[in-house]
């Protein structure tokens, strides 16, 4: 077993401050009126840990300041373990600012250990968490490691005993702060002058229990893998929604862009992770107030890149009306697609690889409206009005290829008129024909109506070559033009 | 041809002389399926990245069918679509298949608005995802500098882009590299094509050609022979009372 911890030591901040539209601004963590952390540019102002919420902002009066949000951390823990999905099936969750992954499957895909950390590492910080990461064979030491930011020297694909050496030695050192056990147990080896866990491990087990009680021989036996310690492992959730509330409202489209951004980016690595692709997505822009405009985007194929979901939802955005002012946004699935990547040429047009004949359709579906694009097929059926159809456009090869199916005699013309069009004999001149088409008593549409029609390829007396039919009441009509 | 005398011959000889008949066709255009329009073009057909104006004020004289083997021949060296933007009536089916052209990968778009359909016109031509863009645009709205924006887009996306335009816009000043005024002549089947302006040569005057796919292919006797038997059947036909009554021939209609 080697599991990977990833803490994230400013995850409170970094949940609040997503709702922010400018990371440059200095944000603090307030907690009992207390600074209880602050971003980079907070701290370049001279703010400190540990000083009163009046101060920080005398310091630094462009201030944003959030109070702990512990649901909106455990959904955005939940969502990163759905992310981390992909380098692992055993993912678990470690309250309140912690995923563990158990990787001994994982590392050959990966590249190794560092290969790994890099990777998840990467994916945290695209997804803006700072992360330490611990190496560990058993949970709780990677966790301990990546508290204390201790790394143990690990060759790239380690075997389970040079682990298991090489953990239970880096964990000597670590200090008793950094363990799950609790603060006042901490204060009692402090008093005696114990300060490291390597300290604890030395003394003997038995007074150890009768001074300290189970709870702490049970943390000792968990994290040097004496005991088994099985975890809660994150079963991936069917369906993708996030949420931003904005700290202040946005009243233009473009500044939406910003925030659209980075749902759509968690969305892309959620989806990847669960290797799905999205065919229809919701976005919800809310105002203060009941009333929430919905929007929703559709995809001729399964979609995962974020600039994809971007390009066309930002299409179809210009199309819609918004509320004055929005201040929330929600992101959501409808419907998902086993993922599966399109094949691209290996050599030519590569030019032009990044764009696919879908995507072309999904930007006229998005700012044209979903109908204004079709395809057409042949329909077998001798009525012209009826042999062929307008279908959804998916490109075809040649082997799909539609056969011509009317007799070879008949000519048909390029040109169809939607309505016939009445014309008067003397304006023609019949130039092959006729061809007679009859009756539709079979379709249900056409009981009144039935079609008797002769037809024939004529000159209108203007150039143009049409077909033309006389019904049984002897009227002329043009059906369609040898374009 | 004018004899020159020796001097003159030797200064046109000169390599840094240009003469603009004796440019070097390129051969690297879309064939157009018509000999003697491909020996007038430079690219020796269609442009493959360019944009063709079709002039002409009326539906049904050929416009498409000059079109038709140069589709045909993309439709099956290239996996890419072919769009037709808010053309006026139904790309038919049947027929397209009829003259080579597969219907699997025409693109039938739509718009509700002149803008809308600019719009759509070029954003397929330059997204490399069409082989052919044919657009049917409102004339009202066209300005000159939406046709350069056109032929800019059809370069970058390696399409060949053909604008249907009425006769009057001849008069007009345009960026596209081929415009060619259509006509219809006193037979059928055969479309007068009238070169407005290409690269690489003077503009043509009038220059018959017969077309592909003829639809009429019947002499004369055969047409009026038949008609006569027609207009004799026809009389009857119409003499006949209304098919739910007569029912000798035709099939029952149950349960209607």
């Amino acid at each position: 077993m080697l599991w990977f911890c990833a803490e994230l030591p400013a995850f409170g901040l970094e949940v609040c401050a997503r709702r922010m539209l400018d990371d440059a601004r200095p944000a603090t963590l307030i907690e009992d009126n207390r600074v209880v952390a602050c971003n980079d540019t907070a701290f370049a102002d001279g703010i400190t840990i540990g000083s009163s919420l009046a101060t920080a902002h005398s310091i630094s009066p462009g201030l944003a300041h959030f109070c702990r949000d512990v649901a909106a951390e455990r959904e955005r823990l939940r969502f990163l373990a759905d992310a981390a999905y992909r380098f692992s099936a055993s993912v678990s969750i470690q309250e309140p600012s912690a995923i563990l992954l158990e990787v001994d499957g994982s590392l050959r895909l990966f590249g190794g250990l560092y290969g790994l950390k890099r990777a998840l590492i990467g994916l945290l910080g695209e997804l803006g968490h700072r992360a330490d990461i611990g190496i560990g064979h058993t949970p709780l030491a990677a966790l301990a490691l990546a508290r204390a930011r201790e790394n143990c020297e690990l060759p790239r694909s380690p075997g389970s005993d040079v682990v298991k050496s090489a953990v239970i030695e880096s964990l000597r050192r670590i200090p008793l702060q950094y363990t799950e056990l609790d603060a006042d147990a901490v204060e009692r080896f402090s008093n005696m002058g114990i300060d490291t866990l390597g300290q604890v491990l030395a003394l003997p087990t038995a007074e150890l229990g009768r001074r300290f009680g189970p709870k702490l021989l049970d943390y000792l036996e968990r994290i040097s893998g004496q005991k088994p310690d099985p975890r809660i492992l994150v079963t991936p959730v069917e369906r993708f929604t996030a949420e931003l509330n904005f700290l202040q409202t946005i009243s233009n489209k473009e500044a939406l862009s910003f925030p659209m951004h980075r749902l759509a980016r968690d969305l892309e690595h959620w989806l990847i992770g669960r290797q799905l692709g999205v065919t229809r997505l919701g976005w919800r822009f809310a105002p203060f107030g009941p009333t929430a405009t919905t929007m929703e985007v559709e995809f001729a194929r399964p979609q995962q890149s974020n600039q994809t979901l971007l390009s066309i939802s930002r299409l179809k955005l210009d199309a819609i009306d918004l509320p004055d002012e929005v201040l929330s946004l929600r992101l959501t699935t409808i419907r998902l697609a086993p993922w599966q990547d399109e094949s691209r040429p290996l050599f030519g047009r590569t030019e032009l690889a990044g764009h696919s004949p879908t995507e072309l359709i999904d930007q006229f579906k998005a700012r044209l409206g979903d109908d204004a694009c079709a395809g057409i097929r042949i329909h077998n059926d001798h009525r012209p009005e009826f042999a062929w159809t307008a279908v959804a456009p998916t490109l075809r090869n040649a082997a799909q290829r539609d056969r011509p199916t009317s007799p070879s005699t008949a000519r048909r013309p390029l040109a169809l008129l939607r309505t016939p069009k009445p014309t008067r004999r003397r304006q023609l001149t019949l130039l092959r024909g006729p061809e007679r088409i009859d009756v539709g008593w079979w379709s249900a549409t056409n009981v009144y109506d039935p079609m008797h029609r002769d037809y024939f390829v004529a000159r209108h007396v203007n150039g143009s070559q049409c077909w033309v039919f006389v019904d049984r009441n002897g009227d002329w009509f043009i059906h369609g033009y040898f374009s | 041809m004018i004899h020159r005398s020796g001097p003159t011959e030797a200064l046109l000889a000169h390599p840094d002389v240009w003469r603009a008949d004796r440019i070097e066709p390129r051969a690297q255009g879309i064939g157009t399926g018509y000999p003697t329009l491909d020996a007038l073009l430079i690219d020796r057909g269609w442009p493959k990245a360019g944009l063709v104006e079709l002039l002409s004020d009326r539906v049904g004289i050929g416009e498409l069918r000059l079109l038709g083997p140069a589709l045909a021949a993309l439709n099956t060296d290239e996996q890419r679509w072919v769009a037709w933007i808010d053309p006026p009536h139904i790309p038919y089916a049947p027929a397209l298949a009829e003259i080579g052209i597969d219907v699997g990968k025409q693109l039938w778009v739509r718009p509700t608005s002149s803008d809308d359909a600019l719009w759509a016109a070029e954003y397929a031509a330059k997204s490399g995802s069409c082989s052919a863009v044919l657009a049917w645009l409102d004339e009202s709205k066209l300005t000159p500098k939406d046709i350069r924006r056109l032929k800019l887009a059809t370069r970058r996306g390696e399409t060949l882009g053909v604008l249907f335009r009425p006769d009057d816009a001849a008069r007009r000043q345009s960026m596209a590299e081929l415009r060619i005024a259509l006509a219809h002549t006193a037979t059928a089947d055969r479309l007068s094509v009238e070169i407005l302006k290409r690269r690489g040569g003077w503009p043509i005057a009038r220059l018959e050609l017969p077309l592909a796919h003829r639809t009429t292919r019947i002499s004369r006797f055969d047409l009026r022979e038949q008609l006569t038997t027609w207009r004799a059947s026809g009389w009857r036909m119409r003499q006949l009372p209304p098919i739910e009554q007569s029912g000798e021939s035709r099939p029952m209609r149950v349960g209607l």
